[in-house]
């Protein structure tokens, strides 16, 4: 066999080139918008005697709640049949993790009432282990991500585009407020890339992850989608199911078992009362943590326009579920199924929030990646990853009194934080854009189609009449 | 080519004599991790907590940190606190206070410990923790894995990173885990290619010698491998990260004080100008040299603490235990020194460079043993024949970096470890307890080794010599 490399044509090299170079300027923009953001971030930090960033991550009168998700969650999953009596749904895994942080606490700390809520931020143990957790958790997201962009040919363009990454506004939010989704990340990444993976025990590895990440937070569930578009789709996916439902279904089962062996029932129902809680549309109005679109009718315009915001906001939700999962199966591209199927959970109200939205850094990721489909639209979506990752700075603090007069006034909370008051708006401009352009790139493949139809059927055609020219 | 399979560990890794090493460390680590975890749960964390800072003072945690952020942050802090850190460290920490209010950063030393729900210094000292582990975890294993790519090397450079003199000084909240890196840098990366990286290298020595004085003690790799100019190029580096921040921070207490509002005592006494702080700052460091001489609990690995041992002080009753302790270090600063210069292989002179370091009582702090990892990757990573005194080395090298287990569920301050060889102290970790003695064994294993081989090879030489005359 010849081993002989073919060269390209002329044209397609240009275009190659071309799509190169365009990469190159928007990696540059990139790097340079997110580091002229830290940079002015850090220096309005300094000007307000670090305020802006505790009001930009926790709220202007919340300043003492950092890492307050991990405990106050400690203490919670701590209490005793916590799957017969509540209402709320408890990941499998994540008891298990969050029982597993008690035993190594005092239990004055862990079963604390609501008046020693913050002894575990002075607890030694308590932030040893944090810290440990937090370490080997950016450790291992920053090689699997520097793993994933390792095309890219400048080692200076991959370590702050890691770098980026790393420091973004989602991730500085889930350690700073000590939420378990950067966990559930770091498992959902290791499937997202290794699940192709030419090594068998890697691709194991990362079906296994997958699980892991479900059991964590039962949403990354989602990703098994992506098997299906695979070879032996069947085999991976159900492979991947089994593991799925061992690992939710055993510590579920262990912990109602020794805790209340009589209520398996209502652990069960309760849980899928939880579930179905989540899709809930919530009436208290506008808040800058969700990232759902039923908090656009909440918005300031918005709501004004709209009288039943309730039932529009369910509308808008269950539309957008159902657009996002149908475009799913429809689309070519990778990134953008990856991010449909990440926009199906960060879109639950019940879900949505700051830190789940860290879940676009493997979108943003495979999208800097896909240069062989680089057109110039994906300047827009450049601007709007780069908006959304930065750590936009908080200028607007120093006139907060003044704004918080205005708002309200008008009837909606003050948010300090930029990146949260732009986060659910961009958010669904990204979705509107992805499901137009794949709107239109299905209807050039339809029109594709039809042509190469027309060509055969004419064609056929032609070789049919000049058969029968002949005969006759 | 075959594919390496990135998972497999080597099939013939005990014949291949690193990887054999690594995994050596790996099961002592792991083995001692585990029952150290198991332990903790048990016992509801307690058996972890003691191994840190004093049995019972649980709630210091991070405090170096807090405590350098209020003292960096006053006005003429060579005076009003007596601190000893150096000017480079001084901004830093005084950079860090700037971004938190004024009321944490001149609390009082009674209301300190309120830092610790301060959301900007806990948030703050979060990331600094992270990029300090993440950093020596990217060096670590970019060194070990400089030929091939394998599972070892990483797992060997994760361990390292999360070792327990590194998790006990983020658990202090010492800056030394920064020198500790910067070192790590020069170390590594001195003879790179780059010649960017080259420099990079000498500035990183100068700033962890501008953080604590003594990893300048580094520069002596400099002068033993011959490179008299960028030994140079490292001093002046090291002087600008010196006088460099002295005149900032001189400039900034100028401008504090020269504003309408501020208090003029030290005004009048010519208290910023840069003479005056740079002897205060030796004023400093002689009285903190003179009250760390007699080192009274086991925290610190200097030679001394092998004095403080029951079975020694018995055997010298009578005599004047302060002198011998003196003579000792000195003489064991001799004998390193001789040493660093007479030994050939790179990781036994870096860690006869630390051991002058550490046996130092100023600087001779359990945590200050992270500094041991630099060696020890050293060690893991270079291919050379290993002989016994090697796999001792190993060995004590690991029970430095492990966790070794505490098996007790009692409280740890009603029980005493080995009274007739500790004496009466009420702290149980062991390795605290048997730091010094590890420490002081490893260095005296390297010196004899280092000896032997420098005598088998004038052996050799004197042997080749024979034979030319004799042809």
């Amino acid at each position: 066999m010849s081993s002989t490399k073919t060269k390209l044509p002329h044209r397609a090299l240009s275009r190659q080139k071309i799509q190169e170079e365009q990469q190159d300027k928007m990696l540059f923009a990139f790097i340079m918008f997110f580091m002229f953001n830290l940079i002015a971030s850090i220096g309005i930090a300094i000007m307000s005697r670090g305020e802006s960033v505790t009001a930009s991550i926790f709220g202007i009168s919340n300043g003492k709640e950092h890492f307050m998700h991990m405990f106050d969650n400690i203490r919670e999953y701590n209490q005793a049949k916590i799957y017969s009596y509540a209402s709320k749904i408890y990941p499998p895994l994540a008891t298990v993790f969050y029982r597993l942080y008690g035993l190594l606490l005092n239990n004055e700390l862990v079963y604390a009432d609501e008046s020693g809520r913050y002894l575990m931020q002075k607890d030694q143990r308590a932030m040893m282990i944090y810290i440990f957790f937090a370490s080997v958790v950016i450790i291992l997201l920053t090689r699997l991500f520097e793993r994933q962009i390792k095309h890219i040919k400048s080692r200076t363009v991959v370590k702050l585009i890691t770098f980026s990454i790393v420091v973004s506004f989602p991730i500085l939010h889930c350690i700073c407020t000590g939420n378990i989704a950067i966990l559930a990340l770091l498992f959902s990444l290791c499937f997202i890339i290794y699940r192709k993976s030419e090594n068998a025990k890697l691709r194991e590895l990362s079906y296994l992850s997958l699980a892991v990440a479900v059991g964590l937070q039962i949403y990354p569930i989602v990703f098994i989608l992506l098997l299906i578009s695979e070879d032996r789709a069947k085999f991976k996916f159900s492979r991947t199911i089994i593991y799925c439902i061992v690992i939710l279904l055993v510590p579920f089962l262990l912990f109602v078992l020794f805790e209340n062996p009589n209520n398996v029932g209502i652990a069960i129902k309760n849980s899928l009362i939880a579930f179905l809680n989540l899709f809930k549309v919530g009436s208290k109005g506008l808040n800058f943590d969700s990232i759902s679109i039923t908090n656009i009718v909440y918005m300031p315009i918005v709501r004004r326009l709209i009288n039943q915001k309730m039932f529009m906001a369910s509308v808008a939700l269950f539309s957008s579920e159902f657009l996002a999962i149908v475009l799913f199966f429809l689309s070519k591209s990778h990134w953008r199924k990856v991010f449909l199927l990440t926009y199906l959970f960060i879109n639950i109200p019940g879900i949505s929030n700051q830190s789940i939205l860290s879940f676009i850094l493997p979108v943003f990721v495979l999208f800097a990646c896909d240069v062989k489909n680089r057109e110039k639209s994906d300047w827009i979506f450049f601007i709007l990853f780069a908006t959304i990752l930065s750590p936009i700075p908080v200028w607007w603090y120093f006139y907060a009194d003044k704004l918080t007069v205005w708002a309200n006034h008008n009837g909606f909370p003050f948010e300090a934080s930029i990146n949260k008051v732009c986060g659910s708006l961009l958010f669904q401009l990204m979705f509107i854009l992805v499901v137009i352009v794949e709107i239109v790139a299905i209807v050039y493949r339809c029109k594709k189609a039809a042509q190469n139809t027309y060509y055969e059927i004419s064609y056929i055609n032609d070789i049919d009449n000049m058969q029968n020219e002949v005969t006759v | 080519m075959k594919k390496q399979d990135f998972l497999a560990i080597p099939k013939n890794a005990l014949k291949n004599e690193t990887n054999a090493a690594k995994l050596t460390f790996l099961i002592v680590f792991g083995l001692c991790f585990v029952l150290t975890i198991i332990m903790a749960m048990i016992t509801n964390g307690v058996t972890f907590s003691v191994k840190f800072f004093g049995t019972g003072r649980f709630s210091d945690t991070f405090m170096d940190f807090m405590n350098s952020i209020r003292d960096s942050s006053q006005v003429n802090m060579y005076r009003t606190r007596w601190t000893i850190y150096p000017p480079l460290a001084a901004l830093f920490f005084r950079f860090i206070g700037g971004m938190m209010s004024q009321n944490s950063v001149h609390i009082s030393f009674s209301g300190r410990k309120e830092l610790l729900i301060d959301p900007i210094a806990m948030l703050i000292f979060m990331l600094f923790a992270i990029l300090c582990v993440y950093l020596i975890f990217k060096m670590l294993d970019y060194r070990m894995q400089s030929e091939k790519k394998c599972l070892l090397a990483k797992l060997c450079a994760f361990c390292l990173a999360f070792s327990y003199p590194v998790v006990y000084c983020l658990e202090r909240g010492n800056i030394t885990i920064f020198c500790v890196i910067t070192a790590m840098f020069f170390v590594f990366f001195r003879n790179s290619n780059n010649k960017f990286i080259r420099e990079l290298a000498l500035i990183a020595l100068a700033i962890s010698a501008g953080l604590k004085f003594y990893p300048a003690i580094f520069g002596l790799i400099l002068l033993a491998e011959k490179k008299f100019f960028a030994a140079f190029r490292c001093i002046i580096y090291g002087l600008i990260c010196f006088f460099g921040p002295i005149i900032i921070i001189n400039a900034m207490d100028t401008a504090i004080l020269s504003s309408p509002s501020s208090n003029n005592e030290y005004f009048e006494n010519n208290a910023t100008s840069i003479s005056y702080m740079v002897s205060r700052l030796i004023k400093n460091l002689i009285n903190t040299v003179k009250n760390k001489a007699a080192i009274s609990n086991y925290s610190y690995v200097s030679i001394q603490q092998i004095f403080m041992l029951a079975p020694i002080k018995k055997l010298l009753q009578g005599y004047d235990i302060p002198k011998i302790c003196s003579l000792a270090i000195i003489i064991s600063e001799v004998i390193a020194g001789v040493g660093f210069f007479i030994t050939k292989e790179e990781w036994k002179r870096v860690f006869l460079l630390i051991y002058i370091i550490l046996n130092i009582p100023i600087a001779s702090s359990v945590y200050a043993l992270s500094f041991i990892i630099i060696p020890f990757a050293i060690y893991l990573y270079e291919k050379r024949s290993f002989k016994s005194a090697d796999w001792f080395s190993l060995l004590l090298m690991s029970i430095l970096t492990s966790f070794i287990p505490i098996f007790t569920t009692l409280d740890p301050k009603s029980i005493q470890l080995l009274p007739e060889v500790f004496g009466n102290t009420i702290d149980i970790c062991p390795q605290k307890l048997i730091a010094a003695i590890v420490f002081q064994t490893l260095f005296f294993t390297v010196m004899i080794s280092s000896i032997s081989s420098l005598t088998e090879k004038i052996i050799e030489i004197r042997k080749q010599r024979k034979q030319r005359r004799e042809v």
